[in-house]
């Protein structure tokens, strides 16, 4: 099938993209004041439900972040897919693309976001949340040095050496990657107040969560980015698509599983988890965003059209996007089941069993994901990328 | 003649000179709740509201209810839930920076000043005995007609006076600092115990169902009430020791 090349570098794609952003960071720039002069007084969590979309998002873009390294590394240094040289600075730019709003979230979710540093000065390595913090910026510093080095690299005459300890960097970055998604995973899993969250292999789940969202990411990079005169293109798309549609069913069969564990286990709290997910009033992230949009259709286009890579890239870009449905679920379910009986004689601000986001709450995501979205742009445009994709 | 038995107040009042007289770490508080004198009157809450000066949102100790049967043999119950203070206490580890831990009195607290409000420790408690100061204040919106109703300004200068939570004073002045944006929690009313007075909640209770002193004296009325066979601790099964006892 042949495919029409697509290149953001055409000025009406640029102004697409340009747009989209620009819209992002408008639409969410008075939900961003708002966060500063009125704090938390205009969110939907509370004292009930105290993790809400602003975390959700985060624990998505860590998947996205580290997932999409994991797969990147893995097929180009360890299981040498040559061709995929063609999106390693790409890769590593998406990557901090994430971070930055991941980041950016998490410090608006805090309650005090400017004694973030109180982390760095006199963290309790007992907890898991601070293994987290020094992880993400270990992981941050990795991924900053191998940009660099791709940057210098492009740029150099002779760039074995820079090739060389970019490869080191990067086998050294995957077990901090894998540290991260386990530490992660480990905040919630530990927790015996949350029922539905307390597992032991709930950090293998955000593994695997990861990995599906990063291959989407990954190829769905390659499919857009990559040079189609490259004669491996069409074969190293469809490997890609294949590896994607695995991991999706391998996830999905994973996440049926947990469920039906949790249905079954004769734990009330855990199996009105399940109950909120696929019958509460957020129902719809997980049938239409999660099942629908990130499953079945990209399943059925990987399946049906395994050699088209327009369909491949398509599919796998629902797969990478509809997954930030699954913390949503993960994390309010878990939160809302465990509500003691008779709470609810407690009412008032902050006192609340349920949880929707507030518009604010939608609106700060919506700048953060801008941010990302405008550092993604800068960086394709003022870095050398186009080079290296050439070259590699 | 038989001498009157003491007020449970004034005999708790007593005790509690005798044990302040001990090193922090030679007592053990506990409080205990009486389920079956509990009327639900929530003058507990009320006491600790305008103790600590809590805003909206912020409850140290909720009486939850529970409504069982169909009208007309319909019974309701109550359950004072203030901080279990668990000897074990799954919320302290969780914190990434030391803001929340046992105190030398073995009193779980909270160092505001620390407090990033990652609220992990709300996360964390199996009771729901934390809540987060999301900055509220109960006049927010509030009309301004002097010489009708207490205004906004009035109401506002109630709202701004000074708690004494852990022996610090403390205005809600703006939503920037500390206490807002803190996790908040029960503590034993610490400030009241150092100057020899019962937590508020004790004092307050119309119905005497609370209970509180050193259970390292054996004389002390709470190192018998624990020691009873129809005491009861809430989610034993965790293994968090919880420091609270329940008479039911």
């Amino acid at each position: 099938m042949a495919t029409k090349k697509f290149d953001i570098k055409k000025s009406w794609n640029a102004a697409l993209f340009i747009l989209i952003a620009l819209a992002l960071l408008g639409g969410g720039l008075s939900g961003l004041i708002g966060r500063f002069q009125t704090g938390h007084e205009q969110v939907g969590y509370g004292s009930n439900v105290p993790w809400g979309l602003w975390v959700a998002i985060y624990v998505y873009l860590v998947w996205l972040e580290v997932g999409s390294v994991l797969i990147f590394t893995t097929l180009h240094y360890v299981f040498d897919f040559k061709s995929l040289k063609a999106i390693k600075g790409l890769a590593y730019l998406t990557a901090f693309t994430t971070l930055a709003p991941a980041l950016m979230l998490i410090g608006l979710d805090l309650g005090h976001p400017f004694r973030f540093m109180n982390t760095i000065t006199s963290p309790n390595f007992g907890s898991f949340m601070a293994w987290m913090i020094w992880l993400h910026l270990i992981y941050l510093v990795f991924l900053l040095v191998k940009l660099a080095l791709v940057v210098l690299a492009n740029r150099s005459r002779k760039p074995e050496r820079l090739n060389k300890a970019l490869k080191v960097l990067a086998l050294l970055s995957l077990p901090v990657g894998v540290a991260l998604l386990g530490t992660v995973g480990s905040i919630f899993g530990a927790n015996s107040a949350r029922s539905f969250w307390q597992m032991s292999a709930l950090p293998l789940y955000f593994l695997i969560f990861a990995l599906v969202a990063g291959s989407g990411l990954v190829t769905a990079l390659f499919v857009c980015f990559a040079p189609k005169s490259e004669e491996s293109y069409a074969a190293t798309a469809g490997n890609l698509g294949k590896l994607t549609l695995a991991l999706l069913i391998f996830g999905a069969m994973a996440s049926a599983f947990s469920g039906l564990i949790s249905l079954n286990s004769n734990a009330p709290a855990q199996a009105n988890a399940i109950q909120m997910i696929v019958a509460g009033p957020q129902q719809w992230t997980f049938w239409a965003l999660y099942i629908g949009l990130g499953v079945l259709v990209p399943s059925i286009l990987l399946f049906v059209w395994p050699k088209a890579t327009r369909v491949i890239g398509i599919a796998a870009s629902l797969v990478f996007v509809s997954f930030a449905a699954v913390p949503f679920n993960i994390i309010i379910a878990g939160q809302t089941a465990d509500t003691l009986t008779g709470a609810d004689a407690f009412t008032g601000f902050g006192l609340q069993l349920g949880y929707a986001p507030t518009m604010l709450e939608w609106q700060v995501v919506a700048f953060a994901l801008g941010v990302g979205l405008a550092i993604f742009l800068t960086g394709y445009y003022l870095l050398p990328m186009r080079k290296l994709e050439m070259e590699g | 003649m038989a001498q009157e038995p003491k007020d449970v107040l004034v005999r708790m009042h007593e005790e509690l000179q005798r044990a302040l007289e001990k090193a922090p770490e030679d007592r053990r508080w506990v409080m205990v709740i009486d389920l079956r004198k509990c009327v639900g009157c929530h003058a507990c809450t009320i006491a600790c509201v305008a103790e600590n000066k809590l805003p909206p949102g912020v409850v140290y100790r909720p009486v939850l209810e529970k409504e069982t049967g169909i009208y007309p043999n319909v019974t309701r119950s109550f359950l004072p839930k203030p901080c279990m203070q668990c000897d074990e206490p799954p919320c302290t580890p969780v914190c990434p920076v030391y803001a929340t831990y046992k105190d030398e009195n073995g009193v779980v607290v909270m160092d505001y000043d620390q407090c990033i409000g990652c609220r992990a420790c709300i996360i964390a408690c199996p009771y729901s005995a934390r809540t987060f100061d999301f900055g509220k204040t109960y006049n927010d919106n509030m009309p301004e007609m002097a010489g009708v109703i207490v205004g906004q300004k009035v109401a506002d200068d109630y709202e701004r006076a000074a708690t004494y939570e852990y022996g610090d004073e403390r205005r809600r002045l703006n939503r920037k600092d500390s206490p807002v944006g803190n996790v908040r929690k029960c503590h034993f009313c610490l400030h009241r115990l150092k100057e020899g007075m019962l937590p508020a909640c004790t004092t307050t209770c119309i119905g005497r169902a609370t209970y509180f002193g050193d259970a390292n004296d054996p004389d002390s009325l709470v190192a018998d009430l624990i020691t009873s066979s129809n005491v009861m601790r809430l989610k034993e099964e965790l293994g968090t020791q919880p420091r609270v006892y329940y008479l039911v």
